[in-house]
């Protein structure tokens, strides 16, 4: 056994490839995109997509049985454990690059909204659901899908529409724009050949005026008669269907990384708890094959952002909502074989209720208990790094952003927009103070004036006082990963070794607190021109 | 397996590792295809998913779960198809599972008019053909017109005799006919959010009545068992008009899962014996429901009382066949269905409700009530009990199913029905 083992510990380094750092590291945005000619388009089900994450465990997960415990690390993060650009996935925005409050409101775009030049041409509906949507096209041949609130919530499904988008795209998503409108009746007019599902009738049919009005009837109105809906503009390139949380699209050249080991998805999570985005599922993302400087290539967007905060975009949220999976075993169980005696907190918990927000809740909010309507193989897969990631983006969201954010829903009720500002910004402090705790929350490394520099985010959000921190250099060999302790050399400042070693040396810095699990190793290469922070390792 | 020396062993992994290294520099080998930058290595793995790329494809499940959906079978089903549909269920509780054919149409003048008609047959032998006519929001949804006809053919009525004094043993089966044309006309005077709660209004109609020998095998026939003078009615049938007014004041936040609000009704009904002036009376229904929520509405108590009157003048009397009855999956649910027949009833229900996870609640109950033949009697005094538990199935805050064991001193029983009971 242990002959095998000096054999194979010869041959890793040239099996594996197994340096640790190449010369292009830390990579801050994935290479270009490979060409995709084209692909084929599928639609996902929704209860096939429930029943297989509630019932089934798709996707590879971590085994956490003491006998053979394996941890998956994230994937498509850089040496720095940050998300590399992709343009088909995730760019870096918020709490990566300056971000002004005129830029998180901007979001993917906010000067396209429906031409008022003209009428609105309805070429599609949605007879299906309790409110309904049309297809639209403006004056300007923009194409809009248009969607409207249900009766009981009166700007509770728009504003979260709106806001819910916003929101992601700063996060660094790709997102559509969003637009609140109002609108008369007259507003929209109908296109030629418009077909339905008569619901009533149960057939197909050609749309008429009356369909018009009688589909409007459904939906509330302001004081003057008007309509307040949400114009979803419509991305360019061709529908694919969605993506899924769990593996790749197999016709997708630059899909390499299964998605439930994306850092970018599994960090998902704590945005989703942020803004109670309980309708995280596949149903609600798509795929598009678009064509960006010449070069196809498939684009993974988020959409439908209308049942976030306290809305379930149709009626407002239960406590439910955010709280419990729609099915789990255990708490079922519980909950049956005590005749309801035994209640989880969030039954028991006050929730505020207003009509343009629906159901919300801060004071007992407890991000990690967090759930999304059913389980979600990203989320679950989700470490601490990934939380840390994630958590660090909620930060650094302003109460200025935020505020401004909140704005955009444009609530009539001003009522409305401090009740959800507030649940925002406690929420996110919520989502700071646990998941900094949970490893040594070191970022932002650099080096400075012969020492390395950092903030710590506990000690910068207030979370906790200024503490001790203790290190150990090390010489690190980038082949075999090994590092050599240099006697006497701790603190942040560069050790005198660093000053004397040639070009390409490595060095590493291990940082602990008060907590000896939770680490931090910072790894800095020596070049020509200086040092440069190459790599973060985190334990916790 | 016997151990290779340490020494052979390192020279053989020497000698690989020399042949590897050769065979990567020559750039034949795998390795020389090895990555030179982070860059490379990601683009190598895209060039080998390119050479392994393949179309999407869904499972067979999830193409049939999509065909279903794209296709609007559920929306078809319910619907149907050009306004031809199934009619399933909907005859009194004994009768057997009723299917037929329906043709309904809720498309007419912009959806202020349903129209349906519908011939059902049971197991059993049971019959039903209806037609309903419904103008349901006319005005702002203030006013509301309905009229309904039908001819019932229900051979499985089970008949005990009179009172809680009637022997559970011993059933007897009969037949009831039936010919109805009824109208409502109802008015919706106020808004309260989305709903106008109140609702008050008047009916007519007319009724035709037979009895005759019930099918269910191995049960006396009723007429064979009982008499006129302790089952009135029991040889002659008769016709009626019949006129009425009722007021529901329903503040439920769903009527069809009904976790919090109330519903309460009053109805008061002139049945005017037109053939054989024998059997005329008055009746009033009057009833009230409560749901009161706590947990975040996930634990519900829901409360109903329920009572049925009838009056009469000088020596006419009620038809057992019209009488109110007690017992069964909607009341007194340890009993079994018509257990107890008299003039007036008056039955309580409470309900403690809590959800084990989205799509069922479950359910412990405690029914009480009695049938007896003057007002006066109407109280708490005497009441037949039972006591169960069962299960609720939801779809989209709607009761589709329940599943309700009742225990009393008689019997067991287990329902199966469509619907919550109240």
């Amino acid at each position: 056994m242990m002959h095998r083992a000096i054999a194979l510990t010869l041959l890793a380094p040239l099996l594996l490839g197994a340096k640790k750092f190449y010369d292009d590291d830390p990579l801050e945005k994935q290479p270009p995109q490979m060409h995709v000619e084209d692909a084929k388009s599928r639609k996902l089900n929704d209860f096939y997509d429930l029943y297989q994450n509630t019932f089934g465990q798709p996707g590879e997960r971590h085994s956490r049985t003491k006998r053979s415990p394996r941890i998956i690390p994230s994937r498509a993060v850089n040496t720095l454990d940050e998300v590399p650009d992709d343009p088909a996935w995730f760019i870096n925005r918020i709490g990566a690059h300056e971000m002004s409050v005129e830029d998180v409101v901007r979001g993917p775009g906010n000067d396209k909204p429906p031409s008022l030049d003209g009428p609105w041409t309805i070429v599609g509906a949605k007879t299906s659901g309790v409110t309904p949507g049309f297809r639209i096209k403006d004056v300007a041949g923009r194409m809009y899908l248009l969607k409207f609130d249900p009766p009981s919530n009166p700007e509770m499904a728009t504003a979260s529409d709106v806001i819910g988008a916003k929101f992601f795209h700063a996060l660094g998503y790709n997102t559509p724009e969003n637009y609140i409108v109002t609108l008369d009746e007259e507003r929209l007019v109908l296109g030629d050949l418009v077909s339905l599902f008569d619901l009533t009738a149960g057939r197909d049919r050609t749309m008429k005026r009356r369909d018009v009005t009688l589909m409007l009837a459904k939906v509330p109105r302001d004081g003057r008669g008007q309509i307040r809906g949400v114009a979803s503009r419509f991305l360019p390139g061709k529908f694919l269907g969605e993506f899924r949380y769990h593996g790749t699209r197999s016709d997708d050249f630059n899909d390499t990384v299964p998605h439930e080991h994306r850092r970018d998805l599994r960090g998902l999570f704590v945005f989703a708890s942020w803004l109670n985005h309980n309708d995280s599922r596949a149903i609600n993302n798509m795929d598009l094959l678009v064509d960006e400087g010449g070069t196809k290539f498939i684009k993974h967007y988020l959409i439908d952002f209308g049942a976030m905060f306290g809305s379930a975009s149709v009626v407002s949220n239960t406590a439910r909502d955010g709280n419990a999976y729609f099915w789990e075993f255990k708490p079922a169980i519980a909950q049956l074989v005590t005749l309801g005696l035994y209640t989880p907190r969030w039954m028991r918990d006050k929730y505020i209720k207003h009509r343009a927000l629906g159901m919300i809740e801060y004071p007992s909010f407890e991000p990690e208990e967090w759930k999304p309507n059913y389980p979600n193989p990203t989320f679950q897969n989700r470490l601490p790094g990934d939380e840390f990631w994630a958590a660090k983006k909620v930060v650094a969201f302003s109460d200025g952003a935020i505020r401004a954010l909140v704005g955009e829903a444009q609530f009539s009720d001003p009522e409305a927009t401090r009740l959800l500002t507030d649940y925002l910004i406690k929420r996110r402090d919520k989502i700071g103070e646990a998941y900094f705790a949970k490893l040594l929350p070191l970022d932002n490394f650099r080096i400075e004036n012969g020492r390395i520099t950092f903030e710590d985010l506990q000690v910068k959000y207030g979370f906790v006082d200024q503490r001790e921190y203790k290190t150990q250099w090390s010489r690190f060999d980038n082949d075999s990963e090994k590092h050599t302790p240099i006697d006497g050399a701790s603190g942040m400042v560069l050790p005198a070794e660093t000053r004397s070693a040639g070009v390409g040396a490595y060095f590493a810095d291990e940082i602990q607190g008060e907590d000896e699990t939770k680490t931090v190793t910072v790894y800095i290469r020596k070049r020509a021109a200086g040092f440069q922070v190459v790599g973060v390792d985190r334990t916790w | 397996m016997p151990q290779e020396p340490w020494s052979r062993c390192a020279v053989k992994s020497l000698l690989l590792w020399l042949t590897l290294v050769c065979w990567g520099l020559e750039g034949t080998g795998p390795l020389g295809a090895q990555a030179t930058s982070r860059a490379e290595e990601i683009e190598q793995a895209r060039r080998e998913k390119a050479e392994q790329a393949q179309p999407e494809e869904l499972s067979k499940a999830e193409e049939r779960l999509n065909s279903i959906v794209d296709n609007h079978v559920v929306e078809r089903l319910a619907t149907g198809f050009h306004g031809l549909t199934l009619r399933m269920g909907g005859l009194p509780t004994g009768q057997g599972f009723a299917l037929g054919p329906q043709y309904l149409r809720q498309d007419l003048a912009d959806g202020n008019l349903i129209f349906r008609t519908s011939a059902a047959a049971t197991s059993g032998g049971g019959l039903v053909i209806d037609l309903q006519t419904t103008m349901p929001k006319l005005f702002d949804e203030r006013l509301f017109i309905d009229f309904y006809a039908a001819q019932r053919n229900l051979p499985r009525i089970d008949y005990f005799g009179q009172g809680s004094a009637s022997e559970e043993g011993s059933p007897t089966n009969f037949r009831l006919e039936e010919l109805s044309t009824d109208f409502t006309v109802g008015y919706r005077p106020f808004r309260r959010g989305l709903k106008r709660p109140l609702s008050i209004g008047f009916t007519g109609g007319a009724l035709e009545v037979n009895t005759g020998p019930g099918n269910r095998t191995g049960i006396a026939q009723t007429a064979s068992v009982f008499t006129p003078e302790d089952t009135p009615g029991l040889d002659d049938q008769t016709g009626y008009l019949r006129a009425g007014l009722f007021a529901q004041f329903d503040y439920r936040d769903n009527p069809l899962g009904a976790r919090k609000g109330g519903n309460y009704l009053a109805r008061f009904t002139y049945y005017d014996d037109r053939e054989l002036g024998l059997h005329a009376f008055r009746s009033l229904h009057l009833e009230a429901q409560q749901f009161i929520p706590f947990f975040n509405k996930r634990r519900v108590i829901a409360l109903r009382a329920r009572t049925m009157m009838t009056f009469t003048n000088g020596a006419q009397t009620v038809p057992f066949y019209l009488q109110p009855v007690v017992g069964g999956s909607e009341d007194l649910r340890g009993f079994r269905p018509y257990r107890f027949y008299d003039n007036n009833s008056i039955v309580a229900n409470a309900e403690y409700r809590w959800e084990a996870f989205t799509g069922l609640d479950a359910a412990i109950f405690f029914d009480a009530g009695k049938a007896v033949p003057k007002t006066s009697q109407l109280n708490f005094h005497d009441l037949e009990a039972t006591a169960g538990f069962g299960c609720r199935f939801n779809v989209q805050n709607a009761t589709f199913l329940r599943i309700d064991i009742g225990f009393s001193h008689e019997r067991t029983m287990i329902w199966l029905k469509f619907g919550n009971i109240f």
